[in-house]
């Protein structure tokens, strides 16, 4: 398995524990709706690098620094950072079929707005789950394209 | 058409890209509302343009309001891209001065319609501004005859403005459009031209008659 580490510069990386993942397992089955991914094979530019593979690596790229802006949202209590990076993130992995993220950000954004933190600790770590399962998906359909 | 977008987040960004390039639209991508703006200022920018709402620096809204703001002959066609639950910056958005909203996450037949109509909005735009363009061309081409003119009551010769008496042709045509051919009313046949006439006619046959009478 892999976790999302934040370091003490609250930069985030993805970090694998175990021996990488060569596909989606069947408990990611699900985080990503593929479908949604796919109906951007349409919009292929012949010539240009394959548009999914920079799709995902834009959100792989940017999905960690999302995290690390709501984790220190939510510890110095700033409703409105952790609902700007809420809905930032829920558009992106909306996007992409990332439906389960998607809703936890819309969670988030909604735990921002009234200025609750109580759970948002507790949704964090939901999502990190399950950012991590989108991930596979997604290290397993970029790994298809290349 | 040129087509501007301002969109904070990279996935969604590139997405809008990928999808107007496929609809035939060359695109001119920016991440926050101070580049977009920084690129509609100037002259010769893009004349449709789809701005997120919420961005760093400045906001979609912020944009559109600097947009009406500034003068132009063909007004930009602007697109807000608004969060599904923000009916108040649509509200906001659109007394700043947007065109059209889309709540996010947006379906592409939505985004493709409205970015068509914007596209038929400004094709009836630009082409009103060239007709008058066209117009006001032509309205400066236009010479016009206003005010009193002094006239002859004999000779019908017109006095300018620098004291000049001008024959009426003359004065016409340098200050009209008018170019004058020349003929012959049927009252001034009978009363000019018929009378020379016969009286050509008649020193002709008193000369013929002289000459016979000399024979």
């Amino acid at each position: 398995m892999s976790i999302i580490r934040v370091d003490a510069d609250r930069s985030t990386h993805w970090e694998l524990v175990s021996p990488a993942h060569a596909g989606a397992d069947a408990a990611a089955l699900g985080a990503v709706d593929v479908a949604v991914l796919d109906g951007f094979a349409a919009l292929q530019a012949e010539g240009e690098p394959d548009l999914i593979v920079e799709l995902i690596d834009l959100y792989l790229e940017d999905a960690p620094r999302k995290v690390a802006s709501m984790l220190e949202a939510v510890a110095l209590a700033d409703e409105g950072a952790l609902g700007r990076a809420a809905h930032s993130l829920k558009g992106s992995s909306a996007s992409l079929g990332a439906g389960q993220v998607a809703a936890l950000c819309g969670e988030l954004e909604r735990t921002g707005d009234d200025g609750s933190f109580e759970w948002a600790g507790a949704l964090l770590a939901r999502m990190g789950q399950e950012l991590e399962r989108a991930r596979r998906v997604f290290a397993a359909e970029r790994q298809k394209r290349l | 058409m040129r087509i501007l977008i301002a969109e904070d987040d990279a996935v969604s960004r590139r997405a809008l890209e990928a999808k107007l390039n496929r609809w035939g639209h060359e695109v001119t991508v920016t991440s926050d509302g101070a580049e977009a703006w920084d690129v509609l200022r100037r002259d010769g920018a893009p004349l449709l343009a789809i701005l997120d709402v919420e961005m760093p620096c400045m906001g979609g809204i912020e944009v559109c309001r600097r947009v009406r703001e500034t003068p132009r002959s063909v007004s930009p066609y602007l697109i807000l891209l608004t969060a599904r639950s923000g009916k108040e910056g649509v509200v906001l958005g659109l007394e700043a001065g947007a065109n059209d909203y889309v709540a996010k996450p947006f379906d592409p037949a939505e985004l493709r319609a409205r970015v068509n109509a914007g596209l038929q909005m400004l094709g009836l735009q630009i082409n009103l501004a060239e007709r008058v363009r066209e117009l006001e061309e032509a309205l400066s081409q236009v010479k016009q005859l206003q005010g009193l003119l002094p006239i002859c009551s004999y000779c019908k010769s017109i006095r300018d403005d620098s004291n000049y008496w001008q024959r009426v042709e003359s004065y016409i045509g340098k200050h009209s459009d008018v170019q004058f051919s020349h003929s012959i009313c049927p009252d001034c046949y009978e009363q000019v031209v018929q009378p020379q006439l016969d009286e050509m006619k008649r020193k002709q046959e008193s000369e013929q008659s002289g000459v016979r009478l000399s024979d």
